[in-house]
């Protein structure tokens, strides 16, 4: 698997997060660095924080070594920023808060050339591939058909409270219909997007990473 | 189109050869047997079966409503654009040479296309099956109805793309006593697809209550979709899609790519349009006889009784109706103190008085719907799992007909098996021609049995008041 792979994201991470913000979406708290900008000696939101290269070319990221986690202060930062640098000239850093983990869910939406724009809602995370967790149904979807989604999972349990989890049912079923409106309405521009992981936390839903690809390459 | 395609009251039939082992004389035959005056048309002979030939469609005394075309590909473009001039309304070309077998196959669907354009004919394949609608006699079919049984007059409409599925469909129907209020045989779609024949069939004043369909894909996905909708919770739509395994082209640069097999989107959207989907075609038949004959239980309603006259038979349908690896997921029911001292009162004494209740070798006909109608009259028992074990000495024929008896009495869906016995065809005619789902296997009844059960939740899902519109904007 290629890092730098020929397909292209359609967005950088930055303006998708920033997209879905103005949907309504909660996503981490965020500062991004253009290349020549300084390292902030402070940032608006607390350490530990992540940095990661945002660039529509950059598939993969974690496998291109292009995020680090659990960033402990400014002078780690400081860093960070200037290794991605050197590796990735060019490219902008997003810094973010590390956001207080939750189930993790992924929600994702890509054409289907019979039925056109589908979503995607299942575990998410690491293990998403791995368990293939996941209900697929056609756009428009209501928020009856969602919570069927989520129904129909294996792994339904792990949004209903399984072993103390706390996870918002309804956080999550709310991020689905507000990214699933904006997809329907740029249907266009959408191929396949993946908001994944999502973590799923007692009483809200961040979209933790969020990828978006044209419909040529989906 | 449906009225001309299903109930036309002329039929042309082109090909009509003397020699009887020709398609178009077969055909001839079957069309004979019907209600519609049928119009024998060949190039050069002048009598078949009796009849005087006419020597093409145009020579014809009227616009017939329905051409049958049992001639080569080839000849298929010049007869459709007779059809057109003479103001035939639909047109079945039964040959095959078409689309299926590469380009130039193509390109005589093209003419064809582009031949009815504008005009009111409309055609149903090329490369079919046929039609027919056992009600009104229409029997287009070119398998000799010697050697492929029809069925007989019914509510269950049968939609299939393949010939050879179709017939095999109708086949097992038959053998079933499952009665048919259409057979649609859509071959290569040039013009008619599934959606158009789902708001056709789906009016209400059409005979049909439930239609299954085999697709191997769909002609125009997001319409038959919109048709399937509408029908929810009022005629049953069972799909039996195949072609799961196909890889679709789609790019896995993405996990939502990558963990869309084409199969999983296809089956998360049957649910959210209320299509009940399965999985091989004794299953459609099975699912469709279900979905027709039984009433349709409130949403939720999952509580199961057993009746047999075996204690094997009671291990099995329980392991089946409540195992959710290879069974169905329902409940049994737990009876009431009430339901079982009546059915002390009535069973031997040694016989189980729980669920299931087993009768034993000792069950007579009587006891047999003694025991019926107890169990139906709990209110805990949703529904009823009737295995009828007709090979014992004390039972007679006239079980079945108790049976029907009492199923209808209380309006509980009641589904019943016989296994093992002697006459594989009379007894399913009898009691499914009364009204009850009969299957020659335990499990067919049961998987049948969850159809019933389950497919009110999926419908009403689908029909309930929408928080947020489903309709594209």
């Amino acid at each position: 698997m290629s890092t730098r792979a020929p397909a292209r994201l359609a967005a950088a991470e930055h303006e998708l997060k920033a997209i879905l913000a103005g949907l309504g979406i909660k996503v981490p708290p965020s500062r991004l660095l253009l290349p020549d900008d300084p390292v902030p000696a402070s940032l608006p939101f607390a350490f530990p924080v992540v940095a990661k290269v945002s660039s529509p070319t950059l598939l993969h990221k974690t496998e291109a070594g292009a995020v680090r986690l659990g960033i402990r202060d400014a002078a780690e930062l400081e860093q960070v920023v200037t290794e991605l640098r050197s590796r990735f000239p060019g490219d902008p850093i997003l810094v973010e808060a590390m956001e207080r983990p939750g189930v993790e869910a992924i929600v994702g939406f890509l054409r289907d050339p019979v039925f056109g724009p589908c979503v995607m809602v299942g575990v998410g995370g690491i293990f998403a591939e791995l368990y293939q967790d996941v209900a697929f149904r056609r756009l428009p979807v209501r928020a009856s058909d969602v919570e069927a989604m989520l129904d129909e999972l294996r792994g339904r349990a792990l949004f209903e409270g399984f072993r103390g989890l706390r996870a918002s049912r309804q956080a999550l079923v709310e991020v689905v219909l507000a990214a699933s409106e904006w997809v329907l309405a740029n249907a266009d521009r959408v191929g396949q997007m993946d908001l994944n992981p999502v973590f799923v936390r007692e009483h809200d839903a961040v979209v933790v990473d969020a990828k978006l690809m044209a419909p040529s390459q989906g | 189109m449906i009225r001309s395609l299903l109930t036309p009251r002329s039929v042309a039939i082109v090909g009509a050869s003397p020699n009887p082992d020709k398609i178009g004389h077969i055909i001839l035959r079957h069309l004979l047997k019907g209600r519609a005056r049928v119009y024998p048309v060949h190039p050069h002979a002048t009598r078949v079966l009796d009849l005087p030939v006419w020597p093409s469609i145009e020579a014809l005394p009227e616009p017939v409503d329905l051409a049958v075309l049992a001639t080569p590909a080839a000849t298929v473009p010049e007869l459709v654009q007779q059809c057109v001039r003479r103001g035939v309304e639909v047109v079945i070309p039964i040959a095959g040479g078409f689309g299926e077998t590469g380009e130039e196959g193509r390109e005589l669907e093209r003419r064809l296309r582009a031949i009815i354009q504008g005009s009111r004919t409309r055609i149903l394949g090329p490369n079919t099956l046929g039609v027919l609608n056992p009600a009104y006699g229409l029997d287009t079919l070119f398998l000799p109805d010697d050697r492929l049984p029809r069925p007989g007059a019914g509510t269950v409409a049968l939609i299939s793309q393949s010939g050879a599925v179709g017939a095999t469909l109708l086949s097992t129907a038959a053998s079933m006593g499952v009665g048919v209020s259409a057979f649609i045989g859509m071959g290569n779609r040039l013009d008619i697809a599934e959606a158009e024949l789902l708001q056709a069939l789906g009016r209400p004043e059409d005979p049909t209550a439930v239609i299954g369909l085999y697709l191997e894909s769909f002609a125009d996905g997001p319409a038959f979709l919109e048709a399937a909708r509408q029908l929810a919770g009022r005629k049953p739509v069972v799909l039996l899609k195949a072609g799961r395994t196909a890889t679709g082209a789609r790019a896995a640069a993405l996990h939502t790519g990558s963990m869309a097999g084409p199969d999983q989107v296809v089956d998360g959207v049957l649910r959210q349009y209320g299509i009940w989907r399965v999985f091989d075609d004794l299953e459609l038949v099975d699912t469709c006889l279900a979905l027709a004959l039984a009433p349709m239980p409130a949403p939720g309603a999952r509580r199961v009784a057993v009746i047999t006259c075996a204690g094997g038979q009671g291990v099995m349908l329980s392991d089946y109706i409540e195992s959710t690896t290879r069974g169905v997921g329902l409940a049994m029911a737990t009876f009431t103190e009430g339901t079982r001292a009546r059915l002390r009162e009535v069973l031997p004494s040694f016989a189980s008085v729980a669920n299931p209740v087993d009768l034993t070798g000792q069950a007579s006909t009587a006891m047999y719907e003694q025991a019926l109608q107890v169990v139906l009259e709990d209110p805990g028992v949703d529904a009823v799992l009737a295995s009828v074990v007709l090979q014992l000495p004390f039972m007679s024929p006239e079980v079945l007909p108790a049976v029907a008896r009492q199923a209808r009495r209380y309006g509980k869906p009641v589904v019943a098996a016989l296994v093992g016995v002697k006459d594989t065809q009379e007894p399913f005619r009898i009691l499914n021609g009364l009204g009850v789902p009969t299957y020659p296997s335990l499990w067919r009844a049961v998987r049948s049995l969850a159809a019933i059960l389950r497919y009110p939740a999926m419908a009403a899902a689908v029909a309930s008041p929408a928080d947020r519109p489903m309709v594209p904007r």
